[in-house]
């Protein structure tokens, strides 16, 4: 009986599998079908040409017929009747109106905006992806909201095709829903985002695709390389992605049959999509660690932390693939499943313990917070200056622009959250000014010959503002107030009118400063943006003066009288206010320093500062204060730091030189870090407290 | 890259409208009966398989042709196919993550594996395909998926963990643990 159940059992299991096959075997019945939704096929069930007839087919009662009848209408290029197909996109069947839609869309300067825009909210995702695609075409004759808007979509394919017109608009094309759809669920929608913003180009979009690099997916992963590789050839060809990729092919892309699995365990995670930032934190934790010491005034050991943005890169991407080569040599030549999962074990244990190490070791030295390089640099700076550095107000990011127009984020306290990337504002660029407001580093420059606001967020999204002024443009002066939040604008050499801006761009008409006499050579805003302060060199005379005005362009007097005067042969370079606007400091070209304090009189008061060595100049005109305003350092030597005593004008410390001439410095906000940048392509963090 | 697939990009890259409908006939039975195994349905997976279709020209729509010369098509066919599938009968696309505590316990696993497992002896046990594609669907959802992509569609792991989205040490772990129940049940089978 049971034999017989079982006899049974089997005949209908053979008869479902015979079903299957035939199920199979059958013909690729939905071919047609789907050649006709698309309208492809060699319409040959359509022969007329006459346009009159192709017309009377759009109200053919077979649905292919009038998607083919529409095709051909399509076909006909600049013949075709624009209001029949118009008519159509309300068609019953969402493959005619899809059609109509794709028919429209092939009409070049003739294609409707409007109709297409209706379809956009069509119930069939077919036809609204057909309307992205058709309008997308048309770049500057549509505006980017619609696709916009479309990124939004429930279906996952018309928000790759909105993707993909946003990248047809070129850089009109605003960067941060691109930037988002990075992070949609789809990869279709993450691969159309990549190569979409590899057609827009322009600033913003290479940080998003190192992003992208890392993406789960590996189509995504392919795009981004790809896309950096023809638009940013200068990026190392070497990747993430190409790490992945091969380590795939070696391990897994092996057909194996069946129950013959050659199973990889868990040293394969190492070198997973997932995992593969362990390495980079690693070796960026690494090189924050390579310092050197140096003796401090009180005989305490200080830190340099030197941060060669070369090295950076060569240990961050390169070295993780040698490494992975070398796992990848050693997996081929294990033999011994056992001690192969030992060593791995052996090897995971250790890196760990390296981490936490690294971690520790780095927060102990400074502290707080662990400085250390978390950007991945991806390109060779080495060959190029660093020009200006600037902290954020919290003191997690400083920003650094080298002479090359790259302007790199470096997230500092964070240390598990990279910032990979730059931003290039342009080659020619010449960084006047920079500053953070709360949120975006802001920067003032002169960008193939027009004045420019950009500001930049930690991601590197980007937007920029063109500035008119009426200053002379190849000789100008910009000073930010420290709050972030205004500008002011003077030309060097120039009369005395000065322009007020603030942080959105907008900028005041020009204020001609009253009682003024010669010409600017020098200019700071007070904090709060109410206070501009000038340095005046007057023609023939060795007077320098030093004067305070209001944004009304009154002349003002903080400190006791509204004028500073000095004598000196050389002109003032730099002036600098306190951060409680109650200080300036100011430095000659030939290294003098003196403080104008509040409540010191016209060449009475003001600190003199005991420079120690006057025959060597203090080069350039770097100058930061202590954020609590009683200290401030400057540049001797143009490789060396020196802190002095804003009330006393001591020298408090002398730093020894560095390997290259500095070229800026910032004050840390929690007061125990120097920033400092070099002209051979390094950056330096300095800490002050032990 | 099947035979053929250069010549097919090489066409679909030169004329998209006039070489897509070769590239359907080429694949797809194979699409077809990939749905077929997971729906039961011929239906469905006709309709899975045209909508699939569909978004895949629109997607070569938006390639360039360099972009559609360099495609793996067929993974990339399957890929879209797997996510309309799951669209059309709403699973997620996401199979159960696995934790590194699992990973090193099919490593050990994996140990015992290597020294006891004849593989070829469960070929004894799957001597008809039918009798092992009904072994297969007793098997969890993510053993499912991830077996019968490998050796009945015969897609590499690595292309198993784009299609779902994976790393592919999880479709490694998947698939290691899914044949060792297939074992288990072969051996069931053959002693009831």
């Amino acid at each position: 009986m049971e034999h017989d159940n079982r006899s049974e059992q089997q005949k209908n299991q053979d008869a479902e599998q015979a079903q299957l096959s035939e199920h199979i075997d059958a013909a690729n019945s939905g071919v047609p079908n789907v050649m006709a939704t698309l309208g492809l096929g060699k319409m040959t069930r359509l022969s007329t040409t006459q346009i009159e007839e192709i017309i009377f087919d759009l109200d053919h009662p077979e649905w292919s017929m009038r998607v083919a009848a529409l095709r051909k209408l399509g076909k006909l290029g600049t013949q075709a009747p624009v209001a029949p197909i118009v008519s159509v996109l309300a068609d019953e069947h969402e493959a005619v109106r899809s059609a109509a839609v794709r028919a429209l869309g092939s009409l070049g300067r003739r294609t409707p905006i409007e109709p297409l825009l209706a379809t956009l909210n069509d119930t069939s995702w077919h036809v609204r992806a057909a309307s992205i695609m058709a309008l997308g075409k048309q770049r500057e004759r549509v505006s980017g909201e619609p696709f916009i808007g479309a990124l939004s979509d429930t279906d996952e394919t018309v928000r790759a095709a909105a993707a993909w017109a946003l990248g047809k608009q070129g850089e009109r094309a605003p960067l941060a829903p691109l930037v988002a759809a990075l992070h949609d669920p789809a990869w279709s929608v993450r691969e159309a985002a990549v190569l979409a913003l590899g057609e827009r180009g322009g600033a913003g979009v290479v940080g998003p695709l190192l992003t992208a690099r890392m993406d789960e997916d590996s189509a995504v992963r392919a795009a981004a390389e790809t896309t950096l590789q023809q638009a940013y050839p200068e990026i190392e060809a070497t990747s993430a992605a190409d790490l992945l990729q091969e380590e795939d092919v070696t391990t897994a892309d092996r057909r194996v049959p069946l129950f013959d699995l050659p199973f990889q365990s868990s040293a394969s995670v190492e070198l997973n999509a997932n995992t593969i930032s362990q390495p980079l934190n690693k070796n960026a934790r690494r090189e924050a660690l390579d310092s050197e010491e140096i003796d401090s005034l009180d005989g305490r050991k200080e830190k340099i932390f030197s941060f060669k943005r070369k090295a950076a890169f060569s240990q961050t991407i390169a070295e993780p693939r040698h490494e992975q080569e070398q796992q990848r040599t050693q997996q081929s030549k294990r033999r011994h499943p056992v001690l192969g999962i030992v060593a791995r074990g052996l090897v995971a244990a250790v890196l760990l313990v390296g981490i936490a190490v690294s971690w520790l070791g780095i927060s102990h030295v400074l502290r707080p917070p662990a400085g250390q390089i978390v950007l991945t640099a991806s390109q060779d700076f080495s060959t190029n200056a660093v020009n200006n550095i600037v902290w954020s107000h919290d003191g997690q990011y400083l920003a650094s622009v080298g002479n090359n127009g790259i302007v790199s984020i470096w997230n500092i306290k964070s240390d598990g959250q990279q910032t990979p990337g730059y931003v290039p504002i342009g080659t020619n660029a010449r960084v006047l000014a920079m500053n953070w407001s709360s949120t975006n580093l802001q920067i003032v420059a002169m960008v193939n010959g027009q004045l420019k606001l950009i500001q930049i967020d930690s991601a590197y999204n980007t937007k920029t503002f063109l500035l008119p002024t009426i200053n002379t443009q190849s000789n100008l002066l910009v000073a930010w107030s420290s709050n972030g939040k205004h500008f002011v604008i003077a030309t060097k050499g120039g009369d005395n009118r000065v322009e007020l801006c603030d942080f959105s761009g907008d900028c005041q008409l020009p204020v001609a400063l009253n009682s003024f006499s010669g010409s600017i050579t020098a200019l700071a805003l007070s904090s709060d943006g109410t206070s501009i302060a000038t340095a005046n060199d007057r023609s023939g005379s060795t007077d320098k003066n030093i004067q305070v005005w209001n944004k009304q362009g009154q002349l003002i007097s903080p400190f006791t009288n509204p004028t500073y005067r000095v004598s000196m042969a050389s002109p003032i370079i730099a002036i600098t206010w306190s951060p409680q606007n109650d200080e300036l400091v100011y430095e000659s070209n030939q290294g003098q320093l003196a403080v104008w304090a509040r409540g010191s009189g016209i060449n009475n008061g003001n600190t003199t500062i005991n420079n120690p060595s006057p025959s060597k100049p203090i080069s350039g005109a770097a100058l930061s204060w202590s954020p609590d305003g009683k200290r401030f350092a400057s540049v001797e030597s143009s490789k060396q730091i020196q802190i002095w005593d804003a009330t006393s004008g001591d020298l408090l410390y002398t730093s020894s030189p560095l390997t290259g001439p500095i070229n800026d410095l910032a004050w840390s906000p929690d007061e125990n870090h120097l920033a400092l940048t070099s002209a051979d392509g390094t950056l330096h963090i300095w800490g002050i407290s032990g | 890259m099947n035979p053929g697939d250069n010549d097919i990009l090489g066409l679909l890259a030169t004329d998209l409208e006039s070489s897509y409908e070769q590239l359907m006939s080429m694949y797809w039975q194979q699409l077809k009966v990939f749905v077929l195994r997971r729906t039961g349905s011929l239906q469905d997976a006709e309709d899975i398989v045209q909508e699939a279709f569909i978004r895949a020209y629109v997607a070569l729509e938006r390639y360039t042709p360099q972009q559609i010369r360099t495609l793996k098509v067929r993974p990339w066919l399957y890929k879209i196919t797997w996510s309309v599938y799951c669209n059309y009968v709403g699973r997620s696309k996401i199979p159960p993550a696995i934790s590194l505590d699992a990973l090193e316990e099919d490593s050990q696993q994996e140990i015992e594996d290597d020294q006891n497992e004849q593989p070829e002896v469960i070929f004894e046990h799957a001597e008809r395909r039918y009798e092992l594609e009904e072994l297969v669907k007793t098997l969890p959802q993510h053993y499912r998926e991830v077996i019968s992509m490998h050796f009945f569609e015969e897609l590499t792991q690595q292309e198993i963990a784009d299609i779902l989205s994976q790393p592919i040490v999880n479709v490694r772990v998947h698939l290691h643990r899914g044949l060792k129940r297939l074992q288990k049940l072969l051996a069931t089978n053959k002693v009831g």
